[in-house]
């Protein structure tokens, strides 16, 4: 007899496992599930002798990450919508693995990202992987697979030793994809370059943690340590010198992550060594898991300990002014540098340092308790995501056929192949902030936000605005390049028409689906903007957070 | 009357949709891809048909306003008033004949050039119609790719130059756009206006009387720099002479014809109409910038050897016609100024244009090269001469009644009483008048250039190089007397076209409560500009005041 499937359910869930299963909440890491599945699949697909097997690898990977990506966007409806879909439940935040981990709408939101994002990086690769890694192609995925991994735990973590695990597989994962091009000296230069950077930026944010945790009296989860800090212990406990010790540490640690001024020189080289898929997957999947995370430490930790740190409760505190130098170094020098470069890899590397300069400026004010951009900020990720990976779906796309990505070489390519390179303008016009593309939108949102919150924030957004200006010479140069000049000899050597080895239908979908969700996020903004408000309104509001928040939350 | 539910938006967007369409087409090879032309100007044709449906109707349609982003209170809001439709007027007859000007001019990649073109005038009509501060900015800043593009690619020899600086200045301008318009909304969300009105023309409108006059002082600053880049006034005009020159005919009249009267349109819609207070305490400055202007643009363009560069400075004087005509703040001022601004928008482009053919025909600009071109072309002579009549205000042409509406509002002006209020500095009772006479003086330098020009170009002994030109081609000849038939017709009866405006700008001149209603003398001003006499009426009074006809 075949039991009905309510009852061989209620049968599992009986059983010691599927008890567990509830108990910890451990299907709402279905993603991460299938996405380590599909990493053990690849390795066995790897290792194995046969070419038919071996043929294999890529289809596992798409098939795999779509599953991944797939039952998030399920999970995210399940606990973040209504049955109807049309309203949010309130607070969902539920405590996963016995509470190391978190899930609310900011995490889902970003782990949402991250997995499509993953996606569109294995549809994108698809002709990269035969033609430069073809030996390699299944570590390379499953490598993907694993950063992933990493950067949706960070984005959940609720538990410094969490957190840190989950960096550190999210940056090995990443040393280790820089370097995949063995017989290139660039490619192990980046990644040596990288570990060395990451390694010292870890054993950087260790210290500040284990600062974190003697001076919280023990505890390594986030809602014992606000509990800890609450009622202003902190001023007891902490010794002048340790606690800015401590935030400063943790500071830099997540400002490498960030690859934020002046944490970033290993950004450019790592971009332009790596290779071009593993460098659209860093440039997205762990920028966003990194500020999901340093979203999470300084609004709900530092934030609410900070109040005795800082000399008086204006804007002005030291963690305000070094984020906000922290953000003006970041976009003068991306925006100033990028407008030398020859690269298109290095110049996109310069671009992402500005980008994470304007996004510094909301966390700065996250991290004195004002949460007014920190919506706009999510909003900035996501549409960055799709501009950034489309404009990467592009650069893979020129390397793979003409084997390089100096920005001269793309002279004309308007003439041979019109999409590529109106694909490829639309992505730059969004990350310039032209308007009708969800660049233009991000940026609106973003520094409308700050100037809502007064203070010095309009002086920040008049040099922001300024260096948008700026960063806008740089993205029409390509265009220019692209459009108006006589085309290049690469160029000219380039096969026409819609029948290329260098393309793939996955490429031409990768590309579609980045240029749809520009173009969409460009006209109807109001939806997601919505979604990531509630996000942030929801951010730590659950027991316990919540009630140290309502303490130290300013009016 | 309404033509169409929706008009305004299908009008903004059917370029956008004509440019998707000419991307579409199939060059044929026989001709070579000309077919496009037929294409492009076709679209052009159908648009400028549809213009004409709301321009000729006894009453425009009334404003499109869809929510947006409802919790940032942005709007998509289109519509006109008679300001903003003949603006939209001039774009759409504008495009179709820069689109057979292109016939002669334009010969390569017509594909992305004609969508450009579309693009670029989807972004112009958006700017003039558009009812939200937000959209405005969208549109403004829309414009700068298609534009940049349009002179990178079809320009002259230092096309790469001068797109860079044209992008630049605008995008220059366009900070201080968007730092004013996130002034206003800053503001109005400090004085708790509810967010559906924040970024409405007519409730920012209603809301400024509320703001400090400082905070007017500085966004009224933010426009107006935004917009003095793009008329252009004297000390950042420098990428008018370098995009104008490198750009190719049928973009220098769109460039002229247009894209200046962006400036002078955002000036009139925004610096003055919305804040009329820290207007009337700059005005007497901006009637400085205008003197400088008119006098400084018509000194360069009187040395001028290139042709083409000769026409732009004459531009750039004109505009400062339109800035003296704003710095009245009197209905003659401001109907002048949009007068001029119509009036600046045929002759440059006809100038532009005769250049062009000048140019396709003979391959130099430099004036020296030419001389005696008057009997070897005769009828291109005869557009030239008669449009450079007109640019220098002959009577009866349209120049001519537009440049004296302004003067008339400069010399009633009392722009400068603002300052006599001061006991200490009578004497300025006069300076506007004394601008005045200034700015007469450039008619008089304009009339000097344009003649001298003509006299170097088209009289003397005929040269033998340039023996066997031919004359004036059907298209050519289509453009040109297109332009000519509107300038003889608008200069003789200046009401046909000041009936489509009139109303509307002399609504918002008489904002500016302190214009005497009737002629007085001049020395009783200190009267009525007591402090507080610049009370705000509301706009219902005024808008009851003046119905349109």
């Amino acid at each position: 007899m075949i039991a009905s499937p309510p009852a061989l359910l209620t049968a599992f869930l009986e059983t010691p496992v599927g008890a567990m299963i509830v108990r910890q909440n451990l299907l709402l890491l279905t993603p991460e599930l299938l996405l380590l599945l599909t990493a053990l699949i690849l390795l066995l697909l790897t290792v194995s002798r046969q070419d038919v097997l071996r043929r294999e690898i890529w289809p596992t990977a798409a098939i795999g990450t779509f599953a991944a990506w797939l039952s998030m966007s399920a999970l995210f409806a399940l606990t973040h919508l209504a049955p109807h879909g049309a309203l949010l439940v309130d607070p969902v935040n539920m405590p996963v693995l016995n509470d190391q981990l978190r899930v609310d709408l900011m995490g889902s939101i970003v782990r949402w990202t991250m997995f499509l994002s993953l996606f569109l990086v294995v549809l994108m690769s698809r002709r990269y992987l035969e033609r430069r890694l073809a030996a390699s192609a299944g570590e390379c995925c499953m490598l993907l697979a694993c950063a992933t991994v990493g950067a949706s735990l960070l984005a959940m973590a609720n538990d410094l030793t969490t957190f840190f695990v989950a960096l550190e597989t999210l940056g090995i994962s990443s040393f280790l994809l820089a370097g995949f091009l063995r017989a290139e000296a660039r490619s192990l230069e980046a990644a040596l370059k990288f570990l060395l950077y990451g390694g010292a930026a870890s054993a950087c944010l260790l210290f500040g943690f284990s600062l974190l945790y003697g001076l919280s009296g023990g505890h390594t989860d986030f809602p014992g340590i606000i509990a800890a800090f609450s009622g202003g212990k902190l001023s007891t406990l902490a010794p002048l010198v340790v606690a800015p010790a401590m935030v400063a540490l943790i500071l830099a640690g997540l400002l490498f992550k960030l690859s934020a001024a002046p944490f970033h020189q290993w950004t450019p080289d790592v971009y332009e060594g790596a290779p071009t898929p593993a460098t659209a997957y860093l440039s997205v999947v762990s920028k966003l898991g990194a500020f999901a995370a340093a979203i999470r430490v300084l609004a709900l930790i530092l934030a609410p300990l900070l109040p005795p740190l800082q000399a008086n409760a204006g804007h002005t505190g030291p963690l305000f002014g070094a984020l906000a130098l922290a953000a003006i170094v970041s976009m003068t020098l991306g925006n100033v540098v990028a407008l030398r470069q020859t690269s298109l890899k290095r110049l996109l590397a310069y671009s992402t340092i500005a980008h994470i300069g304007y996004l510094l400026l909301a966390l700065a004010l996250a991290a004195v308790g004002v949460r007014a951009a920190l919506p706009a900020a999510l909003f900035y990720l996501v549409a960055y995501a799709f501009m950034n990976l489309g404009a990467f779906a592009a650069a893979i796309r020129f390397e793979t056929e003409s084997g390089g990505d100096a920005i001269a070489d793309m002279a004309g390519l308007a003439r041979k192949k019109p999409w590529l390179a109106g694909a490829l303008s639309l992505f730059l016009l969004s990350l310039a902030g032209i308007p009708i593309t969800s660049g233009f939108f991000a940026k609106f949102f973003l520094f409308q936000a700050l100037a809502t919150t007064g203070g010095p924030a309009f002086w920040l957004i008049l040099y922001a605005l300024l260096n948008s200006a700026i960063s806008l010479y740089y993205y029409l140069n390509v265009i220019r390049r692209m459009v108006v000049d006589e085309p290049s000899s690469v160029v000219a050597r380039l096969s026409r028409g819609m029948r290329q080895p260098a393309s793939s239908a996955a490429m031409a979908a990768a590309l579609g689906v980045c240029a749809t969700a520009t173009l969409a996020l460009g006209v109807w903004a109001e939806p997601v903007m919505g979604v990531a408000r509630h996000a942030i309104g929801q951010l730590g509001k659950a027991d316990p957070y919540a009630r140290v928040f309502m303490l130290s939350q300013r009016p | 009357m309404t033509p169409l539910p929706g008009y305004y938006t299908i009008l903004i967007f059917l370029p956008l949709v004509f440019a998707g369409v000419i991307a579409l087409v199939k060059p044929s090879a026989r001709t070579d891809g000309r077919n496009l032309h037929v294409w492009g100007i076709g679209g052009a044709a159908l648009l400028f048909l549809f213009s004409m449906l709301a321009w000729n109707a006894p009453q425009l349609p009334p404003a499109e306003v869809w929510p947006w982003l409802p919790s940032l209170g942005v709007h998509f809001a289109v519509g006109a008033d008679g300001l903003s439709m003949t603006m939209a007027a001039l774009t759409t007859l504008l495009l179709l004949l820069a689109c057979v000007a292109s016939l002669t001019s334009v010969h390569k990649r017509l594909k992305l050039y004609y969508a450009l073109l579309f693009t670029l005038t989807t972004a112009l009509l958006g700017v003039f119609l558009a009812r939200d501060l937000f959209c405005f900015f969208l549109f403004y800043e829309l414009e700068l790719i298609p534009m940049a593009l349009l002179i990178a690619i079809w320009g002259g020899p230092r096309r790469g130059y001068a797109a860079t600086k044209f992008a630049l200045y605008t995008l220059i301008g366009s900070i201080f756009l968007f730092a004013a318009i996130l002034g206003l909304y800053v503001h109005g969300r400090a004085m708790g206006l509810t967010p559906e009105s924040l970024f409405l023309f007519e409730s920012v409108k209603a809301s400024i009387p509320f703001l400090a006059s400082g905070a007017q002082l500085l966004v009224f600053a933010g426009f107006f720099l935004a917009f003095a880049v793009k008329l252009p006034v004297v000390p950042l005009h420098t990428w008018l002479p370098d995009a104008h020159v490198e750009a190719p005919t049928p973009v220098s009249m769109l460039l002229a014809g247009i894209l200046l009267k962006m400036g002078a349109y955002g000036m009139l819609r925004f610096c003055w109409d919305f804040l009329p207070q820290a207007a009337h305490q700059i005005s007497p400055w901006i009637a400085v910038l205008a003197v400088i202007n008119i006098l400084y643009a018509a000194g360069v363009a009187m040395v001028q050897t290139d042709l083409k560069k000769l026409v732009a400075y004459s531009s750039v004087s004109h505009m400062g016609f339109v800035l003296l005509g704003l710095a009245a703040m009197n209905p003659a001022g401001f109907n002048g100024a949009v007068f001029v601004m119509f009036a600046h928008g045929l002759v440059s482009a006809a100038l532009f244009m005769c250049v062009g053919t000048l140019y396709v025909r003979t391959h130099t600009r430099l004036i020296a090269d030419y001389g005696g071109m008057g009997r070897q072309i005769p009828a291109l002579f005869y557009y030239f001469m008669f449009m450079s009549l007109a640019s220098l205000g002959l009577p009866l042409l349209i120049n001519f009644a537009s440049e004296t509406l302004v003067f008339y509002g400069a010399f009633l002006s009392r722009a400068f009483h603002v300052l006599v209020q001061w006991p200490a500095l009578p004497a300025f009772a006069w300076t506007m008048q004394l601008a005045t006479a200034l700015a007469a003086v450039g008619v008089i330098l304009g009339a000097a250039y344009m003649l001298w020009m003509l006299q170097r170009v088209f009289f003397g002994p005929p040269k033998d190089r340039w023996a066997g030109l031919t004359d004036a081609s059907l298209s050519e000849t289509f453009v040109l007397g297109a332009l000519s038939v509107f300038v003889l017709l608008y200069g003789l009866f200046p009401h046909w076209l000041t009936r489509h405006f009139e109303p509307d700008v002399t609504t918002m001149a008489q904002r500016f409560a302190y214009f005497p209603p009737q002629r007085e003398r001049l020395g009783a001003h200190a009267r009525v500009a007591k402090p507080g006499a610049l009370a705000m009426r509301p706009l219902s009074a005024a808008a009851e005041e003046a119905p349109r006809p």
